[in-house]
Protein backbone atom coordinates (compact mmCIF):
# COMPACT_ATOMS: atom_id res chain seq x y z
CA UNK A 1 0.00 0.00 0.00
CA UNK A 2 2.79 2.53 0.65
CA UNK A 3 4.22 1.44 -2.52
CA UNK A 4 1.11 2.77 -4.22
CA UNK A 5 1.12 5.35 -2.73
CA UNK A 6 4.77 6.57 -3.52
CA UNK A 7 3.46 5.72 -6.84
CA UNK A 8 0.28 8.04 -6.97
CA UNK A 9 2.80 10.75 -5.69
CA UNK A 10 5.23 10.00 -8.14
CA UNK A 11 2.77 10.06 -11.14
CA UNK A 12 1.51 13.56 -9.67
CA UNK A 13 4.86 15.55 -9.28
CA UNK A 14 6.95 13.84 -11.81
CA UNK A 15 6.95 17.24 -13.60
CA UNK A 16 7.84 19.25 -10.82
CA UNK A 17 10.12 17.11 -9.43
CA UNK A 18 12.19 16.64 -12.97
CA UNK A 19 11.30 20.77 -12.84
CA UNK A 20 13.23 21.45 -9.90
CA UNK A 21 16.07 18.61 -10.31
CA UNK A 22 16.87 20.82 -13.71
CA UNK A 23 16.68 23.95 -11.75
CA UNK A 24 19.25 22.49 -9.62
CA UNK A 25 21.24 21.17 -12.39
CA UNK A 26 21.25 24.54 -14.07
CA UNK A 27 22.39 25.99 -11.06
CA UNK A 28 25.54 23.38 -10.52
CA UNK A 29 26.44 23.80 -14.01
CA UNK A 30 26.47 27.84 -13.53
CA UNK A 31 28.25 27.41 -10.55
CA UNK A 32 31.09 25.54 -12.02
CA UNK A 33 31.30 28.27 -14.78
CA UNK A 34 30.95 30.93 -12.05
CA UNK A 35 33.38 29.31 -10.11
CA UNK A 36 36.08 28.74 -13.25
CA UNK A 37 36.07 31.91 -14.63
CA UNK A 38 35.96 33.64 -11.43
CA UNK A 39 39.96 31.67 -11.04
CA UNK A 40 40.73 32.59 -14.46
CA UNK A 41 39.47 36.31 -14.27
CA UNK A 42 41.00 36.90 -10.84
CA UNK A 43 43.34 34.18 -10.27
CA UNK A 44 43.59 32.09 -7.40
CA UNK A 45 45.53 34.38 -4.77
CA UNK A 46 43.19 37.41 -4.75
CA UNK A 47 39.96 34.69 -5.06
CA UNK A 48 41.25 32.81 -1.50
CA UNK A 49 41.62 35.69 0.12
CA UNK A 50 38.21 36.98 -0.99
CA UNK A 51 36.92 33.81 0.56
CA UNK A 52 39.07 34.01 4.02
CA UNK A 53 39.85 37.87 4.45
CA UNK A 54 36.14 39.04 3.55
CA UNK A 55 34.18 35.82 4.26
CA UNK A 56 32.68 35.70 0.92
CA UNK A 57 30.57 32.64 -0.54
CA UNK A 58 32.28 31.07 -3.31
CA UNK A 59 28.78 30.13 -5.33
CA UNK A 60 26.64 32.25 -6.76
CA UNK A 61 24.19 34.30 -4.88
CA UNK A 62 20.32 32.81 -6.33
CA UNK A 63 21.69 28.88 -3.66
CA UNK A 64 19.89 31.19 -1.27
CA UNK A 65 16.70 30.58 -2.58
CA UNK A 66 16.68 27.94 -4.78
CA UNK A 67 16.10 25.18 -2.55
CA UNK A 68 12.93 27.16 -0.92
CA UNK A 69 11.47 27.81 -4.23
CA UNK A 70 12.13 24.36 -5.49
CA UNK A 71 10.44 23.15 -1.73
CA UNK A 72 7.15 25.29 -2.13
CA UNK A 73 7.05 24.07 -6.14
CA UNK A 74 6.96 20.41 -4.62
CA UNK A 75 4.74 21.27 -1.64
CA UNK A 76 2.42 22.93 -4.52
CA UNK A 77 2.77 20.35 -6.86
CA UNK A 78 1.69 17.49 -4.74
CA UNK A 79 -1.19 18.89 -2.37
CA UNK A 80 -2.98 21.37 -4.58
CA UNK A 81 -4.27 18.75 -6.68
CA UNK A 82 -5.25 16.91 -3.74
CA UNK A 83 -7.58 20.13 -2.50
CA UNK A 84 -9.22 20.68 -6.27
CA UNK A 85 -12.08 19.33 -5.82
CA UNK A 86 -11.53 17.86 -2.26
CA UNK A 87 -9.77 14.52 -4.01
CA UNK A 88 -8.26 14.30 -0.14
CA UNK A 89 -11.67 13.02 0.36
CA UNK A 90 -10.40 9.82 -2.14
CA UNK A 91 -7.26 9.27 -0.69
CA UNK A 92 -8.15 9.94 3.16
CA UNK A 93 -10.86 7.02 2.26
CA UNK A 94 -8.34 4.94 1.36
CA UNK A 95 -7.93 1.35 3.61
CA UNK A 96 -4.92 2.71 5.19
CA UNK A 97 -4.70 4.63 8.63
CA UNK A 98 -5.11 8.35 7.73
CA UNK A 99 -1.98 9.50 9.95
CA UNK A 100 -0.22 6.76 7.58
CA UNK A 101 -1.42 7.86 4.34
CA UNK A 102 -0.31 11.54 5.15
CA UNK A 103 2.95 10.57 6.43
CA UNK A 104 3.54 8.61 3.54
CA UNK A 105 3.18 11.78 1.46
CA UNK A 106 5.08 14.16 3.09
CA UNK A 107 7.81 11.61 3.77
CA UNK A 108 7.90 10.94 -0.29
CA UNK A 109 8.44 14.78 -0.63
CA UNK A 110 10.61 15.64 2.05
CA UNK A 111 12.57 12.47 0.91
CA UNK A 112 12.25 13.91 -3.00
CA UNK A 113 13.85 17.43 -1.75
CA UNK A 114 16.82 15.97 0.57
CA UNK A 115 17.81 13.37 -2.43
CA UNK A 116 17.68 16.94 -5.12
CA UNK A 117 19.46 18.50 -2.45
CA UNK A 118 22.39 15.90 -1.53
CA UNK A 119 22.65 15.34 -5.32
CA UNK A 120 23.43 19.50 -5.59
CA UNK A 121 25.01 19.51 -2.35
CA UNK A 122 27.71 16.46 -4.15
CA UNK A 123 27.65 17.78 -7.31
CA UNK A 124 29.05 21.37 -5.87
CA UNK A 125 31.37 20.04 -3.72
CA UNK A 126 33.14 17.83 -6.34
CA UNK A 127 33.37 21.22 -8.58
CA UNK A 128 34.55 23.08 -5.74
CA UNK A 129 37.36 20.68 -4.72
CA UNK A 130 39.33 21.80 -7.78
CA UNK A 131 39.88 24.75 -6.44
CA UNK A 132 39.64 24.66 -2.74
CA UNK A 133 40.37 22.53 -0.07
CA UNK A 134 37.98 20.18 1.94
CA UNK A 135 38.10 22.87 5.12
CA UNK A 136 37.05 25.79 3.23
CA UNK A 137 34.29 23.39 1.67
CA UNK A 138 32.73 22.04 4.74
CA UNK A 139 32.49 25.65 6.17
CA UNK A 140 30.34 26.56 2.72
CA UNK A 141 28.17 23.63 3.42
CA UNK A 142 27.59 24.59 7.08
CA UNK A 143 26.38 27.99 5.51
CA UNK A 144 24.50 26.76 3.08
CA UNK A 145 22.88 24.53 5.54
CA UNK A 146 20.26 26.92 6.09
CA UNK A 147 18.93 27.33 3.26
CA UNK A 148 18.64 23.50 2.33
CA UNK A 149 16.40 23.18 5.39
CA UNK A 150 14.66 26.42 4.28
CA UNK A 151 13.56 24.03 1.22
CA UNK A 152 12.37 21.37 3.32
CA UNK A 153 10.93 23.44 5.70
CA UNK A 154 9.08 26.26 2.79
CA UNK A 155 7.65 22.25 1.25
CA UNK A 156 6.29 21.43 4.86
CA UNK A 157 4.54 24.79 5.26
CA UNK A 158 3.74 24.85 1.38
CA UNK A 159 1.84 21.76 2.36
CA UNK A 160 0.09 22.84 5.87
CA UNK A 161 -0.93 25.71 4.03
CA UNK A 162 -2.43 24.26 0.79
CA UNK A 163 -4.29 21.17 2.66
CA UNK A 164 -5.85 23.87 5.10
CA UNK A 165 -9.55 23.94 4.43
CA UNK A 166 -10.56 27.59 5.20
CA UNK A 167 -9.14 30.64 2.72
CA UNK A 168 -8.57 33.19 5.53
CA UNK A 169 -6.56 30.31 7.62
CA UNK A 170 -4.74 29.71 4.12
CA UNK A 171 -3.62 33.34 4.31
CA UNK A 172 -2.65 33.45 7.96
CA UNK A 173 -0.52 29.88 7.33
CA UNK A 174 1.45 31.36 4.53
CA UNK A 175 2.20 34.55 6.84
CA UNK A 176 3.06 32.13 10.02
CA UNK A 177 5.13 30.33 7.52
CA UNK A 178 6.97 33.54 6.03
CA UNK A 179 7.88 34.34 9.36
CA UNK A 180 9.31 31.19 10.76
CA UNK A 181 11.06 30.38 7.12
CA UNK A 182 13.09 33.83 8.05
CA UNK A 183 14.95 31.91 10.49
CA UNK A 184 17.05 30.38 8.00
CA UNK A 185 17.97 33.29 6.34
CA UNK A 186 19.54 35.44 9.22
CA UNK A 187 22.72 37.00 8.00
CA UNK A 188 25.77 35.16 9.41
CA UNK A 189 29.42 34.57 9.44
CA UNK A 190 30.88 31.34 8.55
CA UNK A 191 29.71 29.26 11.60
CA UNK A 192 27.76 31.45 13.06
CA UNK A 193 24.54 29.53 12.19
CA UNK A 194 25.75 26.23 14.13
CA UNK A 195 24.37 27.12 17.04
CA UNK A 196 20.72 27.55 15.40
CA UNK A 197 20.84 24.17 14.06
CA UNK A 198 18.75 22.39 16.34
CA UNK A 199 16.56 25.08 16.38
CA UNK A 200 15.78 24.59 12.59
CA UNK A 201 15.73 21.09 13.34
CA UNK A 202 12.93 21.87 15.52
CA UNK A 203 11.42 23.70 13.27
CA UNK A 204 11.09 21.29 10.73
CA UNK A 205 9.68 18.42 12.95
CA UNK A 206 6.84 21.35 14.07
CA UNK A 207 6.81 21.83 9.67
CA UNK A 208 5.67 17.96 9.34
CA UNK A 209 3.00 18.15 12.42
CA UNK A 210 1.64 20.80 10.85
CA UNK A 211 -0.35 19.31 7.67
CA UNK A 212 -2.08 16.45 10.04
CA UNK A 213 -3.48 19.42 11.83
CA UNK A 214 -5.05 21.16 8.80
CA UNK A 215 -6.66 17.55 7.37
CA UNK A 216 -8.10 16.96 11.06
CA UNK A 217 -10.02 20.37 10.20
CA UNK A 218 -10.64 19.12 7.00
CA UNK A 219 -11.61 15.94 8.37
CA UNK A 220 -14.38 18.13 10.38
CA UNK A 221 -15.41 19.98 7.24
CA UNK A 222 -14.10 23.07 8.30
CA UNK A 223 -15.09 26.25 6.47
CA UNK B 1 -31.53 -7.53 9.06
CA UNK B 2 -28.34 -6.08 9.95
CA UNK B 3 -28.15 -2.04 9.71
CA UNK B 4 -25.36 -1.06 7.20
CA UNK B 5 -26.12 2.73 7.67
CA UNK B 6 -27.43 4.12 10.83
CA UNK B 7 -27.84 8.14 11.53
CA UNK B 8 -28.71 9.22 15.05
CA UNK B 9 -30.70 12.42 16.20
CA UNK B 10 -28.10 14.34 13.45
CA UNK B 11 -27.98 18.02 13.88
CA UNK B 12 -26.10 19.90 11.30
CA UNK B 13 -25.96 23.95 10.44
CA UNK B 14 -23.73 26.16 8.28
CA UNK B 15 -23.04 29.55 10.22
CA UNK B 16 -27.16 29.82 11.67
CA UNK B 17 -28.56 28.10 8.37
CA UNK B 18 -30.24 24.84 9.75
CA UNK B 19 -29.55 21.93 7.34
CA UNK B 20 -30.81 19.80 9.49
CA UNK B 21 -32.49 18.87 13.14
CA UNK B 22 -32.72 15.38 14.67
CA UNK B 23 -32.09 13.41 11.55
CA UNK B 24 -32.89 9.78 12.08
CA UNK B 25 -32.32 7.09 9.62
CA UNK B 26 -31.29 3.57 8.83
CA UNK B 27 -30.43 1.47 5.51
CA UNK B 28 -30.75 -2.47 5.86
CA UNK B 29 -28.31 -4.88 4.33
CA UNK B 30 -29.33 -5.47 0.37
CA UNK B 31 -31.20 -2.49 -0.04
CA UNK B 32 -30.65 0.63 -2.47
CA UNK B 33 -31.86 3.61 -1.08
CA UNK B 34 -32.15 7.01 -2.93
CA UNK B 35 -31.71 10.13 -0.88
CA UNK B 36 -33.95 12.95 -2.39
CA UNK B 37 -34.26 16.69 -2.13
CA UNK B 38 -34.06 20.33 -3.64
CA UNK B 39 -30.98 21.98 -4.30
CA UNK B 40 -29.68 23.11 -0.71
CA UNK B 41 -31.33 20.31 1.51
CA UNK B 42 -28.19 18.96 2.57
CA UNK B 43 -27.97 15.69 0.10
CA UNK B 44 -24.43 15.77 -0.27
CA UNK B 45 -23.94 16.88 3.29
CA UNK B 46 -25.11 14.07 4.86
CA UNK B 47 -23.12 12.03 2.48
CA UNK B 48 -20.14 14.28 3.97
CA UNK B 49 -21.10 13.32 7.23
CA UNK B 50 -21.63 9.82 6.40
CA UNK B 51 -17.69 9.28 5.60
CA UNK B 52 -16.55 11.08 8.53
CA UNK B 53 -15.69 14.16 6.07
CA UNK B 54 -17.93 16.53 8.33
CA UNK B 55 -18.52 17.22 11.96
CA UNK B 56 -22.32 17.07 12.76
CA UNK B 57 -22.99 19.96 15.46
CA UNK B 58 -24.94 16.93 17.03
CA UNK B 59 -25.54 12.94 16.64
CA UNK B 60 -23.96 10.30 15.58
CA UNK B 61 -23.61 7.90 11.62
CA UNK B 62 -22.39 4.56 11.78
CA UNK B 63 -21.44 2.44 9.10
CA UNK B 64 -21.35 -1.37 9.26
CA UNK B 65 -21.31 -0.29 13.34
CA UNK B 66 -18.44 2.21 13.39
CA UNK B 67 -18.27 5.78 13.91
CA UNK B 68 -18.13 7.92 10.66
CA UNK B 69 -15.27 9.87 12.43
CA UNK B 70 -13.22 6.92 13.33
CA UNK B 71 -13.32 4.49 10.51
CA UNK B 72 -11.35 1.52 10.66
CA UNK B 73 -9.08 1.06 8.20
CA UNK B 74 -11.40 -2.31 7.12
CA UNK B 75 -13.90 -0.55 6.92
CA UNK B 76 -13.02 1.62 4.58
CA UNK B 77 -12.43 -0.93 2.10
CA UNK B 78 -15.88 -2.19 2.34
CA UNK B 79 -17.20 1.31 1.48
CA UNK B 80 -16.93 2.13 -2.39
CA UNK B 81 -17.33 6.00 -2.52
CA UNK B 82 -18.31 8.19 -5.46
CA UNK B 83 -17.54 11.97 -4.73
CA UNK B 84 -20.00 14.17 -6.53
CA UNK B 85 -19.01 15.28 -10.20
CA UNK B 86 -17.75 12.27 -10.83
CA UNK B 87 -14.20 13.25 -9.14
CA UNK B 88 -10.70 11.08 -9.10
CA UNK B 89 -7.23 11.41 -9.36
CA UNK B 90 -6.86 13.27 -12.44
CA UNK B 91 -3.31 13.11 -12.94
CA UNK B 92 -3.42 9.44 -13.63
CA UNK B 93 -4.43 7.49 -17.19
CA UNK B 94 -6.98 4.97 -17.10
CA UNK B 95 -4.10 2.27 -16.82
CA UNK B 96 -2.44 3.83 -14.30
CA UNK B 97 -5.40 4.74 -11.32
CA UNK B 98 -6.59 0.89 -11.89
CA UNK B 99 -2.74 -0.28 -10.95
CA UNK B 100 -3.10 2.54 -8.11
CA UNK B 101 -6.39 1.62 -6.80
CA UNK B 102 -5.53 -2.93 -6.99
CA UNK B 103 -3.32 -2.32 -4.06
CA UNK B 104 -5.66 -1.50 -1.58
CA UNK B 105 -7.97 -3.85 -1.90
CA UNK B 106 -7.36 -7.76 -1.77
CA UNK B 107 -10.36 -9.10 -3.89
CA UNK B 108 -9.85 -6.48 -6.72
CA UNK B 109 -11.71 -7.04 -9.67
CA UNK B 110 -9.54 -5.87 -12.36
CA UNK B 111 -11.50 -7.57 -15.37
CA UNK B 112 -14.78 -6.12 -14.35
CA UNK B 113 -12.59 -2.34 -14.62
CA UNK B 114 -11.43 -3.74 -18.23
CA UNK B 115 -14.20 -4.79 -19.38
CA UNK B 116 -16.42 -1.55 -18.69
CA UNK B 117 -13.37 0.45 -20.57
CA UNK B 118 -13.26 -1.41 -23.70
CA UNK B 119 -17.12 -1.31 -23.92
CA UNK B 120 -16.73 2.66 -23.96
CA UNK B 121 -13.77 2.77 -26.11
CA UNK B 122 -12.05 4.28 -23.10
CA UNK B 123 -8.04 3.59 -24.32
CA UNK B 124 -5.61 2.37 -21.21
CA UNK B 125 -3.28 5.50 -21.56
CA UNK B 126 -6.05 7.98 -22.17
CA UNK B 127 -5.53 10.99 -19.38
CA UNK B 128 -8.32 11.18 -17.07
CA UNK B 129 -8.33 14.92 -16.83
CA UNK B 130 -8.83 14.78 -20.78
CA UNK B 131 -12.02 12.51 -20.64
CA UNK B 132 -15.29 13.77 -20.99
CA UNK B 133 -17.61 13.83 -17.93
CA UNK B 134 -19.35 10.43 -19.14
CA UNK B 135 -16.06 8.27 -19.63
CA UNK B 136 -14.99 9.78 -16.21
CA UNK B 137 -17.81 8.63 -14.77
CA UNK B 138 -17.61 5.02 -16.26
CA UNK B 139 -13.83 5.68 -14.95
CA UNK B 140 -15.30 6.00 -11.53
CA UNK B 141 -17.92 3.27 -11.84
CA UNK B 142 -15.54 0.81 -13.01
CA UNK B 143 -13.14 1.35 -10.14
CA UNK B 144 -15.93 1.13 -7.81
CA UNK B 145 -16.78 -2.70 -9.37
CA UNK B 146 -13.38 -3.71 -9.36
CA UNK B 147 -12.98 -2.30 -5.66
CA UNK B 148 -16.57 -4.93 -5.14
CA UNK B 149 -17.23 -3.07 -1.59
CA UNK B 150 -20.14 -3.79 0.39
CA UNK B 151 -22.00 -0.89 0.39
CA UNK B 152 -22.08 1.80 -2.25
CA UNK B 153 -22.17 5.62 -1.69
CA UNK B 154 -22.75 7.74 -4.76
CA UNK B 155 -23.10 11.37 -4.71
CA UNK B 156 -25.20 12.72 -7.28
CA UNK B 157 -24.07 10.31 -9.95
CA UNK B 158 -25.82 11.17 -13.00
CA UNK B 159 -24.37 14.67 -12.73
CA UNK B 160 -23.30 15.92 -16.39
CA UNK B 161 -24.48 12.61 -17.92
CA UNK B 162 -26.14 12.48 -20.64
CA UNK B 163 -29.37 10.06 -20.70
CA UNK B 164 -27.22 7.18 -22.45
CA UNK B 165 -24.39 6.88 -19.83
CA UNK B 166 -27.24 7.86 -17.15
CA UNK B 167 -29.05 4.79 -18.41
CA UNK B 168 -25.54 2.34 -18.51
CA UNK B 169 -25.15 3.75 -15.10
CA UNK B 170 -27.79 2.83 -13.79
CA UNK B 171 -27.95 -1.26 -15.52
CA UNK B 172 -24.65 -1.10 -14.08
CA UNK B 173 -25.75 -0.59 -10.62
CA UNK B 174 -28.93 -2.43 -10.92
CA UNK B 175 -27.01 -5.35 -11.99
CA UNK B 176 -24.19 -5.12 -9.31
CA UNK B 177 -26.81 -4.86 -6.16
CA UNK B 178 -28.61 -7.40 -7.09
CA UNK B 179 -25.67 -9.96 -7.59
CA UNK B 180 -24.66 -10.29 -4.22
CA UNK B 181 -26.36 -8.15 -1.21
CA UNK B 182 -24.68 -5.04 -1.87
CA UNK B 183 -25.98 -2.09 -0.54
CA UNK B 184 -26.55 1.24 -2.03
CA UNK B 185 -26.71 4.81 -0.79
CA UNK B 186 -27.38 7.23 -3.50
CA UNK B 187 -28.41 10.93 -3.69
CA UNK B 188 -29.20 12.28 -7.78
CA UNK B 189 -31.11 15.22 -9.18
CA UNK B 190 -32.34 12.87 -12.13
CA UNK B 191 -35.61 11.42 -9.74
CA UNK B 192 -36.58 9.07 -13.00
CA UNK B 193 -33.40 7.34 -13.17
CA UNK B 194 -33.84 6.62 -9.18
CA UNK B 195 -37.32 4.91 -9.91
CA UNK B 196 -36.02 2.61 -12.31
CA UNK B 197 -32.90 1.64 -9.20
CA UNK B 198 -34.37 2.31 -5.89
CA UNK B 199 -35.71 -0.07 -2.79
CA UNK B 200 -36.60 2.38 -0.37
CA UNK B 201 -36.32 6.45 -0.69
CA UNK B 202 -35.79 9.46 1.57
CA UNK B 203 -37.73 12.85 0.61
CA UNK B 204 -35.80 15.39 2.39
CA UNK B 205 -36.89 18.92 2.82
CA UNK B 206 -35.08 22.23 4.58
CA UNK B 207 -34.01 21.06 7.69
CA UNK B 208 -36.07 17.41 8.13
CA UNK B 209 -36.93 13.96 6.23
CA UNK B 210 -40.38 14.43 4.88
CA UNK B 211 -40.61 10.79 3.87
CA UNK B 212 -38.96 7.21 3.90
CA UNK B 213 -41.18 5.36 2.37
CA UNK B 214 -40.15 2.40 -0.03
CA UNK B 215 -40.36 3.04 -3.14
CA UNK B 216 -43.39 0.84 -4.81
CA UNK B 217 -45.50 2.58 -1.31
CA UNK B 218 -45.27 5.97 -3.36
CA UNK B 219 -45.49 4.95 -6.24
CA UNK B 220 -48.70 2.83 -5.62
CA UNK B 221 -50.17 5.19 -3.25
CA UNK B 222 -49.72 8.93 -3.93
CA UNK B 223 -51.89 10.25 -6.31
CA UNK B 224 -52.52 13.68 -7.55
CA UNK B 225 -56.04 14.52 -7.65
CA UNK B 226 -58.16 16.73 -9.78
CA UNK B 227 -60.82 19.10 -8.71
CA UNK B 228 -62.74 21.75 -9.81
CA UNK B 229 -63.31 24.18 -6.78
CA UNK B 230 -60.50 25.16 -4.57
CA UNK B 231 -60.17 22.93 -0.91
CA UNK B 232 -61.27 24.90 1.65
CA UNK B 233 -58.14 25.77 3.94
CA UNK B 234 -55.61 23.17 5.09
CA UNK B 235 -56.80 19.96 4.51
CA UNK B 236 -55.27 17.20 6.62
CA UNK B 237 -53.59 14.56 4.69
CA UNK B 238 -53.43 16.76 1.08
CA UNK B 239 -50.19 18.30 0.08
CA UNK B 240 -49.79 21.32 -2.20
CA UNK B 241 -52.72 22.33 -2.92
CA UNK B 242 -53.46 24.96 -5.51
CA UNK B 243 -54.05 25.84 -8.76
CA UNK B 244 -53.81 24.04 -12.25
CA UNK B 245 -55.38 25.62 -15.34
CA UNK B 246 -59.35 26.11 -14.73
CA UNK B 247 -58.80 23.29 -11.92
CA UNK B 248 -57.38 22.72 -8.90
CA UNK B 249 -55.08 20.10 -7.71
CA UNK B 250 -53.74 18.63 -4.59
CA UNK B 251 -51.44 15.37 -3.92
CA UNK B 252 -52.41 12.77 -1.09
CA UNK B 253 -51.42 9.38 -0.03
CA UNK B 254 -55.09 9.09 0.28
CA UNK B 255 -57.62 6.82 -1.27
CA UNK B 256 -60.23 8.73 -3.50
CA UNK B 257 -63.31 8.18 -1.27
CA UNK B 258 -61.02 9.63 1.51
CA UNK B 259 -60.12 12.21 -0.23
CA UNK B 260 -63.67 13.50 -1.73
CA UNK B 261 -64.62 13.15 1.68
CA UNK B 262 -61.99 15.11 2.95
CA UNK B 263 -62.57 18.12 0.46
CA UNK B 264 -66.34 17.67 0.80
CA UNK B 265 -66.52 16.96 -2.97
CA UNK B 266 -68.53 14.36 -4.85
CA UNK B 267 -66.47 11.26 -5.36
CA UNK B 268 -67.06 11.98 -8.86
CA UNK B 269 -65.86 15.24 -9.30
CA UNK B 270 -62.15 14.13 -8.56
CA UNK B 271 -60.00 12.66 -10.82
CA UNK B 272 -56.75 10.90 -9.81
CA UNK B 273 -53.94 10.06 -11.43
CA UNK B 274 -50.84 7.85 -10.72
CA UNK B 275 -47.56 9.44 -10.40
CA UNK B 276 -44.03 8.53 -11.38
CA UNK B 277 -41.59 9.08 -8.51
CA UNK B 278 -40.33 12.66 -10.22
CA UNK B 279 -43.96 13.84 -10.36
CA UNK B 280 -44.53 12.24 -6.79
CA UNK B 281 -41.20 14.48 -5.57
CA UNK B 282 -43.00 17.65 -6.81
CA UNK B 283 -46.40 16.67 -5.09
CA UNK B 284 -44.15 16.24 -1.68
CA UNK B 285 -41.73 19.05 -1.66
CA UNK B 286 -43.30 21.40 -4.12
CA UNK B 287 -42.47 23.24 -7.27
CA UNK B 288 -40.31 25.83 -5.38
Amino acid sequence: MIQAILYKEWIKTRRAVLLAAALLAGYVAYAAIHTGQLFRVDGAVATWANMILKDAFPLPAALRWLPLLTGVLAGIAQFVPEMTNKRLKLTLHLPMPERRVLSVMLLYGAGTLVALYAATILAAWGILARYYPAEFLAGFLWRALPWFVAGVVGYLFAAWTCVEPAWTRRASNALVATGALAACYLDAPAGGYLPMLPYLALLTGAGFCLPFYSAARFKEGAQ
Amino acid sequence: MENIIQCEHVTHYYGDRLIYEDLNFEVQRGKILGLLGKNGTGKTTIINILNGYLKPRAGVCRLFGEEMSRLSPATKARVGLLLEGHVQHTYFNAEQIERFYSRFFPHWRRDAYHALLEKLHVAPTQKISTMSCGQRSQVALGLLFAQDPELLVLDDFSMGLDPGYRRLFVEYLKEYAAAGQKTVFLTSHIIQDMEMLIDDCIILDYGRILLHEPTRHILDHFRRYRFPSPAIGEVEGMWHAGPAGDHWEAYSFLPEEEVARRLAHAAGELTSERLSLEDAFIGLTGKY
